[in-house]
Formats: C-alpha cells, structure tokens, sequence
C-alpha cells in the first residue's frame, strides 16, 4: 500500500509537470500578444521593450522558461519552497497571492460540497425507496430544476430574495472568518447553496439510480431474509454498495471546482482562485495562471489517488499490486 | 381429556410445520396479469426434505418467495393459505413476518457469488443473522458466526471468519449461507437451487450438509431443484411443478416407482423428466424443449394441456 502511494504521488509530480509545460505551449504559442508590451509603458522603443522582456524572461524561449519554473519550484525562490515566482503585474510573489486567494475558493467547496452530499444522497436515497410515489416525483423535479437551472442566474435570484427582498443572508463579497464567523456564514450561505443546487440534482439522481440497482441484487435478498429492517437493508447493505460511484464522482468534483468554480465566484464576488485565474489570463501574466494551473492539476492527481484509496476500503475487492 | 398417552394422529400433526393450501400468486404488469403460481398446496412436517422440482419458470421460487414474504406486497397478488405454527403468514403484518424470516424459517439461496454481499466479512453477516433476532453483543453474535461456520465444514473458522466472500470459494459460500440459515436453529430450511451453481463434487457435499443439518436439528427441508437425482437421494416427498402448477405430488418413492415402470403416468412432465434407458422415445424431451408458458390469466386446466 505504502509503495503504492509512493509510486502514485511520483506520477503526480510528472503529470502536473506535463500539464504545466502545456500551460506554458500554449501561451508562448497561440498569438495572444506580448504581455511586455503591457509593462513598458506608453510607445516603448524597442530597447525599452527588450529590457522588459529580459527582465521578465520573455526573451528565452518557452522550454527554457518552463525549465526554470520547474528549476524554482523544485529548489525555491526567494519566497521559499515550493517557488512559483512573481508575478509580472506588480512583481508580488505568486505564491502568497495564491495562498491569500485559496481559502476563499476552499472555503466555497467544502460548505458547498458538505451540502451537496448529504441533501443529493438523502434525497436519492427517499426517492428510491419511494419510488413511483409523489414524494419521488417531486424529488426527480427538484434534480431537473437543480440541472437545468444555470448557476449565474440561480445566484441573482438567491442574492435577489434572500438578500435584497428577505435580508436573511449577507450580499455579495467575502469576509473572513477570522475577522467575523458570523459574517462569514452569512456571506457564505448562499454561495455555498447556489453551487450545491447544480450537485445535489445529480448526486441526487445518481444515488437513486444506483440504490434501485443494487435493491434488485440477490445479496439484498439475503439481508430480507435475514428478517432485518428494511431500513438496515436499505441503509446498510443497499447504499453501501451504491456508494463507490458517488465517491468517484465526488473526488472529481471537489478537485475540478478547486481550479476555480468561476462562476459561483463572479456572481457572489469571492475573488478567489477562479477569479484570479480567469483576470491572469486575460492581463497576460503567466506566473499566477501557471500557479494556479499547477494548483488544480494537484487537486485533481491527488484526489485521484484519494479515490483510489478509500476504494480499498469502501469496497474490499479492490486490491492494489 | 387426554388419556396421557400420545394418540397417533396428534403426534402426527405436532410434527406438521407447513401447511400450504390454494397458494396463487400473480403479478399484475402492463401487459396483463401473470400468474405465476396457481393453487399450489402442499404440507411439510418435521424431519422431512420436500424435493420441488420442475424447469425454470414453473413458479417454484416464486413459491418459496411467497412463502417468506420475500416478495415485493404492493407488486404482487398473493392468495390462499400458508399455515406456519397456527399462523397464516400470508395475512402477517410486514412487522410480524420479519420475527419469522431468517429466525423460524431460513432460506438458501441458488446462486451464492450474488447472495453474500461483497463488502461485509463473511462472519460479520451471519453474526448480522444473529442480531437481527437476539440482543445479543458483538462479540457473542461473531462467536456463533465462528461457531457455525466451523459446524457447516469451513476450515479455520475463526480466520476465515474474517474474510469477504470473494475470497471463498462457491462450495464455502453456500457453506457459509447454510450456517447464516442456521443461526436461530430455523424449524424450516428452504433450500432455492442451492448446488445450481457449484462444481459437482461440491454438489454432493452441500446436498450432504443439508442432510445432515435437517437430521440434526429435527427440521423441515424444502429443496427445490433441477436435479431428479438429487430428489430421489434426499426427498422423502416430492412435488412436480409445471407452469405455475402441481402436476405431481405425493412420497418420493412413490412417484419414482411409477415412473420408471413402463405405465403411462398421469404427468407428462415427470416422464419427460426421467429419461429412462428402457424406453429411449423420442418423446422424452418434448416438455423441456417447448419454452415455458407465461400465463395472462388464469390458465384453463392443467399447464399443458393447451400446448399439445
């Protein structure tokens, strides 16, 4: 098991390396501009011009640049391990920026993915056993709505009602919560439930599907007639065994949102990771974009191997060589 | 009053554990109601091994079904009478029927790759037996799961014990359902196809096991099958089914004394079923040949007549 994850956390490293050098092809690749022409002020001469690009590296090629961002954060910078250089806007370490912007994004996901998981499982799991009933019906309507609804416009409504017409929850904007818990939550909350809408719909109606699957196996006739409760046999034996797709699926997507959930984001103007990523992109500056890059192709590598291991207890067939 | 000397006629009935009687069971589907079962009585007593045998789709696992209440109630009509120790278990409340099932009559299934759950030890779900019934600790629940898999044949009990079910074989699976139908010593032990699935020489040492497990514990057997062979060796009776119906049912010996001779029997399905070396016809595979009927009401007859 050991080696195993040993082995993994190896292949991690060289995927997100792969995944950076592919950052940084298509940036010195597709014609997008000179981002030195950006710092160097108004009608540079072209001397200015070299300057900047010799101060930002932009004068080497792209595998030489990509060599020493690998070279940097291997050994450091001078901000310290891991390093990710500065930034071209305003020569701040990338890496503060992006730790000063993560938690917002983390914070985001963890309430949002908390939620999602329990109300999207809770919810599969009456309907299945209500199944063909009102209660079901309502239930699948509610996965549709929560589906089909885009998330920019279910956030306005939130923020319309709940904020403006109802003034239950906090508007838009972050507050920490070191400076204030209670603000926190109030400026979490309907993030938190606008971006776990979308998910809950389809844990919702994977839970349900799977649970009806596995209710027609024969090991849950055994459990039956055994004479235990129908709620042992469906809690215990039946959601049991519908449990490892919604962990695959939940591994994925809580490392896919840590790239940014852009949209959530924008609309409740958190300023997180997404947001930083997406301004980085559009004002050329490709150390943030490469920080961020490399952050979310962590998340997701290792919420992979994650995955991976809790299969090995959720499911005891899974055996790793 | 009682003369305090057993009469031999009450003897008998105390020994009665089943009686099933007009046994019909149908599931309404959008397409019309299927009747699966149709007036199926039979009686089962103490220290006696029931052999049911018939091809696929001829209502005996849905009759077993029916009589655990493993059968889905809002999906299905069931009707007629299953007396078990004065109780009708077809008119018990959901509640009430679960204290029967697993506790006084235990089922075995025909497939055990599918009737163990993958992701439990083998011994934490027959220990899961044993709680279902008995408020009884942990540690006591898993000492009789040990005990009993040690009881059915399973080498070193106490670590196998601990072992999911994809690392036992089928015979050891089946052993180790056994054991989970034994944990309440059950007065009834349905049996569904339990060597189906097994190697033939693990056929004989499960069919072995039951045997002795019936002996043992002075209990009643169903034992539905494919197998002619196993029901001459075991069944001290048998019933013949076909398309949701009894065709044949009376002692085992009975049965198969009539059917090896040369007279024509009342039951073309039983014939068919004992392909005799003393009378190689042509005819003696016509029944399985023919794909099963499924009724969409109740047929008129018997099964087969309408088929020739």
């Amino acid at each position: 098991m050991i080696f195993y994850i040993a082995r993994r956390l190896i292949w991690t490293i060289v995927v997100v390396l792969c995944v950076i050098g592919i950052t940084y092809v298509v940036f010195f690749k597709l014609p997008a501009g000179n981002p030195a022409l950006r710092f160097a002020g108004k009608s540079p001469t072209p001397q200015e011009l070299a300057q900047v690009e010799h101060r930002l590296g932009l004068d080497k090629p792209w595998y030489v640049q990509f060599g020493r961002f690998a070279y940097h954060f291997f050994t450091g910078d001078q901000y310290g391990w891991p390093g990710l250089g500065y930034t071209y806007a305003s020569g701040a370490s990338v890496k503060s920026l992006i730790f000063s912007r993560a938690p917002r994004t983390l914070f985001l996901i963890a309430g949002a993915a908390v939620l999602w998981l329990f109300s999207g499982v809770a919810i599969g799991v009456i309907s299945a056993v209500r199944r063909r009933t009102v209660t079901d019906r309502v239930a699948m309507g509610f996965a549709l709505f929560g589906i089909s609804t885009p998330v920019f416009w279910l956030g306005l409504m939130m923020l319309y009602i709940f904020w403006r017409q109802l003034g239950w929850a906090g508007g838009a904007g972050y507050v920490s919560p070191a400076s204030s818990p209670t603000g926190f939550f109030s400026h979490m909350i309907l993030p938190w439930i606008t971006l776990a809408m979308l998910y809950a719909a389809f844990y919702a109606r994977m839970t349900r599907n799977n649970l009806l699957e596995t209710l027609g196996e024969d090991y849950i006739r055994t459990a039956r007639a055994k004479g235990l409760s129908e709620r042992r046999v469906i809690l215990k034996h039946g959601l049991r065994a519908s449990l490892t797709p919604i962990v695959t699926m939940f591994g994925m997507d809580i490392a896919l949102l840590v790239g940014g959930a852009v949209i959530t984001e924008s609309v409740f103007n958190l300023q997180g990771l997404g947001y930083l990523a997406i301004n980085s992109a559009l004002t050329q500056d490709l150390p943030i974009v490469a920080g961020v890059v490399m952050l979310a192709a962590v998340a997701v590598a290792l919420m992979n191997l994650i995955v991976d291991i809790l299969y090995a207890f959720i499911d005891p067939r899974v055996r790793y060589a | 009053m009682s003369t305090g000397l057993p009469e031999p006629t009450r003897e008998r009935d105390d020994r009665l554990l089943l009686d099933v009687r007009g046994l019909t069971v149908r599931f309404p589907t959008p397409d019309g109601v299927v009747q699966a079962v149709s007036d199926v009585s039979f009686q089962l007593r103490r220290g006696e091994t029931l052999g049911v045998v018939g091809e696929s789709g001829s209502g005996k696992s849905v009759s077993n079904l029916a009589i655990m209440g493993l059968l889905n109630r809002a999906r299905t009509v069931i009707s007629g009478e299953v007396e078990f120790k004065g109780r009708d278990l077809l008119t018990l409340s959901t509640d009430a029927l679960r204290t029967v099932r697993g506790k006084e009559i235990a089922m075995v299934f025909q497939d055990p790759f599918a009737c163990l759950h993958p992701m439990y030890r083998v011994g934490a779900q027959i220990a899961e037996a044993v709680t279902a019934h008995e408020d009884v600790p942990r540690e006591r629940a898993w000492a009789r799961a040990v005990e009993l898999l040690d009881h059915v044949g399973i080498p070193n009990a106490t670590s196998r014990a601990r072992d999911y079910p994809h690392q036992f074989s089928g015979g050891m699976r089946q052993r180790a359902m056994i054991a989970m139908a034994l944990v309440h010593n059950p007065d009834i032990l349905i049996c569904d196809e339990p060597t189906t699935a097994l190697d033939v020489t693990v056929q004989a040492q499960i069919l072995e096991l039951i045997e002795s497990v019936k002996r043992e514990f002075d209990i009643g057997v169903i034992l539905v099958t494919h197998d002619l062979g196993v029901v001459a060796e075991t069944a001290n009776s048998v019933m013949v089914m076909y398309a949701g119906r009894v065709m044949e049912y009376g002692p085992a010996n009975g049965i198969f004394s009539r059917n090896s001779g040369e007279r024509k029997t009342s039951s073309d399905v039983s014939r068919s079923a004992f392909p005799s070396a003393a009378r190689p016809s042509k005819r003696t595979t016509h029944t399985t040949s023919r794909p099963t009927p499924v009724w969409y009401s109740s047929p008129p007859g018997r099964g087969w007549a309408k088929l020739r």
